[in-house]
């Protein structure tokens, strides 16, 4: 049977495991899963605000017949909200989860300050089809459950930045199956 | 030695010679032209001339038919020698125990481990190549190069395209149907690929922005006022107790300072403020969420020469809730009932009706009527709402926040088509030319449909060219007419803003143009503007923190635009 993969989200001190609300991942100012409207990310008159971090990873809920494997993730390559905004992804697949922390509504800490695990990131939207991120560590390669280390997210602002809501922007995971 | 005319049989172990020959017998050997009868234990038959083998065994060389059985023999009808049996021939029908056929027409025999050459090939193999094409790989298991398969195959490999890549077991790639069920294959795919979508909402803190006028770097102390409760009081005589009677909130106003260095900022300020002519809207710190003004005032507080000036703001708010960004559906044009495929979500503390609902009527044999619209949850109907018994063609009803409904209606008589559809009733009219022409003692009615009362006259704009005495009547039974606009309001040829009197409050109301005896009407364009009450209404809303859908039904043609715009709200903090 042919595997059903999905992306959950890793959120509170659980962590708990949730899918992503209409497969889309809202950056946000609180390490909520659903944010809707609310804690936006403020534009800072100087300097850097983050979003709070966001811990995902590849979910398989029905098993592949053989396994799954050489799992990469990447982007068109272009960010369209406009100057000032970037999306980081950690050059490490951390094995531990760590809860996202901050200034509840204003900004996240920075990946780095905080999460085990990771000391470096990277701009996600560098990733594209043709150079993508991976392959990502994994945890499995059969069965059901997550397949992969985490992958951690974060949204940064520059006072740049122009406000509003920003368009969803497409993130894929590419992976073998047999 | 006997030449010619012997007779046959009757001289043994005598050699005979017919032609050039120099080869010596020791046996017996017959050399005749004609058909032999005789059978041979060893001999030579040469019934050709010019023979120049050497034989130590039987060899029969003629060119006619022959029907002698051969044990170890050589039948040469060509000019080849075989070792062992070779048979080549057009039609074979011989069986074979290891040979090689090779043929053009059919083959009905059953090989054990042959190879096929053929145009058309009707057997199954066991472990055999068949090429019905060009073949240059070599296979060391079954291949069936064909366009097209109808073999069912135990483990096989089926290319019925090009292939490039080697495989080690069973694959079956194919453009064509697929009739044979694997047990045990590999399918090889490409990579698969998951996709989600990531999002951001940015915004501005601090942000004071009135209509698109930026103040942020310029206000000072905003403060809210109003919301408490007006209460008259009727104290109670000889007791402590006192009778209290809310009379409402105080609506919202909300104040604050601007002070500008420069004197020409401060101008542009004043200026821009003072030239506000409808509501506006006011974001209150930050730019997600903002207030619709009603009023804005402003007045000087203190000028301080050189140093700065201030100015004292006051906004008033009709509704105090702040409101976020728009959430929409659209269908220009849609069977219905209808149900949005947005699913509305109000992130506010506090119940929401939409923003707006605008709905578009489509005559299709009929009008758009009944229409009502609902708050859905899930497949329940939380809430419902009439919006119009009848929408005439292109019609616009749009409900807003405040439930005030406005109906527009509009025929430029570009065609006549609407005037056909849409007219209640007429005589001596016609649509020529792009106007509609009302002829002397000729009338045209439209009825405009509630349920929903008027709060105001009704507001026609037209330009209306007229000859004689005609005048615009209004009546709420198509029976009772009154005059809405006298012939001497009437502005030949220029559009104009007519307001029929009389119409208010009504829920149907026609309205007729009508021309008596000696007068004409020649109306280029004509819009009905119908603001309705539904105050009597409780508006549908959506609750503080849940999601929904919109429907809308109607029947009639059934069919109707959609166009709706929800915003959480909440109140201010």
């Amino acid at each position: 049977m042919v595997a059903t993969v999905t992306t959950k989200q890793y959120w509170g001190a659980g962590p708990t495991e949730s899918d992503l609300p209409s497969d889309n991942m809202r950056f946000c100012t609180a390490d909520l899963n659903d944010p809707t409207t609310t804690y936006p990310i403020p534009i800072p008159g100087s300097g850097t605000y983050y979003s709070y971090a966001k811990s995902i990873a590849f979910y398989v809920s029905v098993a592949p017949d053989t396994s799954i494997t050489s799992i990469y993730i990447y982007t068109d390559g272009s960010l369209g909200w406009g100057t000032g905004v970037s999306v980081k992804v950690g050059d490490q697949y951390p094995t531990a989860y760590v809860q996202a922390t901050g200034t509840l509504g204003t900004t996240g800490n920075e990946i780095t300050t905080f999460y085990t695990g990771v000391t470096s990131t990277t701009d996600l939207f560098g990733y594209t089809s043709g150079s993508p991120k991976g392959t990502v560590d994994q945890i499995a390669t059969t069965g059901t459950g997550r397949y992969t280390k985490y992958v951690i997210m974060q949204c940064n602002v520059l006072s740049t930045a122009s406000s509003g809501a920003k368009a969803a922007e497409t993130i894929t995971w590419r992976y073998n199956e047999v | 030695m006997i030449i010619g005319g012997s007779k046959i049989g009757m001289f043994p172990g005598i050699g005979l010679m017919y032609g050039t020959e120099t080869k010596t017998f020791t046996v017996d050997v017959y050399v005749q032209r004609k058909n032999v009868t005789e059978t041979f234990t060893i001999d030579t038959h040469l019934a050709t001339p010019s023979l120049t083998k050497t034989f130590t065994t039987d060899v029969h060389i003629m060119i006619g038919t022959y029907t002698k059985t051969f044990t170890i023999d050589a039948i040469l009808e060509r000019v080849k020698n075989f070792t062992i049996d070779a048979y080549i021939v057009a039609q074979l029908t011989k069986a074979f125990t290891s040979d090689v056929h090779i043929c053009t027409t059919g083959l009905t025999k059953t090989f054990t481990a042959d190879t096929i050459l053929s145009i058309q090939q009707t057997k199954e193999f066991t472990l055999d190549a068949y090429l019905q094409k060009t073949l240059t790989k070599t296979f060391t298991s079954d291949i069936h190069l064909a366009n097209t398969l109808t073999k069912a195959f135990t483990e096989d490999v089926h290319i019925a395209t090009a292939l490039t890549k080697t495989f080690t077991s069973d694959v079956h790639i194919a453009a064509l149907a697929l009739t044979k069920a694997f047990t045990a294959d590999v399918n090889i795919a490409n990579y698969k690929a998951e996709q989600f979508t990531i999002d951001a909402i940015l915004f501005y803190k601090p942000y004071y922005v009135l209509n698109s006028y930026n103040i942020t770097n310029h206000i000072y102390d905003p403060t809210y006022d109003g919301l408490e409760n007006k209460i008259s009081k009727f104290s109670i005589a000889d007791t402590a107790l006192n009778s209290l009677k809310s009379k409402g909130l105080e609506s919202l106003s909300y104040k604050f300072d601007v002070l500008y260095l420069d004197p020409t900022e401060n101008d542009t300020f004043l200026a821009s403020i003072n030239s506000l002519v409808t509501d506006c809207i006011f974001y209150p710190g930050r730019s997600d969420w903002y207030h619709r003004v009603k009023h804005v005032s402003v007045s000087p507080v203190k000028t301080i020469q050189v140093r700065y000036y201030k100015n004292r703001v006051r906004l008033d708010l009709e509704d105090p809730f702040l409101y976020n960004s728009a959430q929409t559906y659209v269908n220009a044009s849609i069977a219905l009932p209808a149900t949005s495929t947005t699913t509305f979500s109000n992130h506010g503390n506090a119940d929401a009706p939409l923003y707006s609902l605008a709905i578009t009527g489509y005559y299709s044999g009929d009008h758009t009527t009944s229409i009502y619209y609902d708050i859905m949850n899930g497949a329940t109907a939380e809430s419902s709402m009439i919006i119009s018994d009848r929408l005439l063609s292109d019609e616009v009803a749009t409900l807003d926040v405040d439930g005030d409904l406005t109906c527009v209606y509009t025929d430029d008589f570009s065609s006549g088509t609407d005037f056909l559809n849409d007219k209640y009733a007429s005589s001596s009219a016609t649509v020529t030319g792009g106007n509609l022409v009302i002829s002397s003692g000729g009338y045209v009615t439209y009825k405009l449909y509630g349920p929903h009362p008027l709060k105001e006259n009704i507001k026609l704009t037209s330009t209306i060219s007229y000859t004689g005495s005609p005048y615009i009547q209004v009546s709420n039974d198509n029976s009772s007419w009154s005059t809405a606009v006298r012939t001497s309001d009437l502005v030949s040829a220029t559009s104009t803003d007519y307001y029929l009197s009389g119409s208010e409050k009504y829920s149907d109301v026609y309205v007729r143009f009508y021309c008596p005896a000696g007068s004409t009407m020649t109306i280029a364009t004509m819009t009905f503007t119908a603001s309705r009450d539904t105050s009597y209404y409780d508006l549908p809303h959506i609750d503080a923190g849940a999601s929904r859908t919109v429907r809308v039904r109607g029947s009639g043609s059934s069919i109707a635009g959609i166009n709706i715009e929800f915003r959480s709200r909440k109140w201010p903090a």
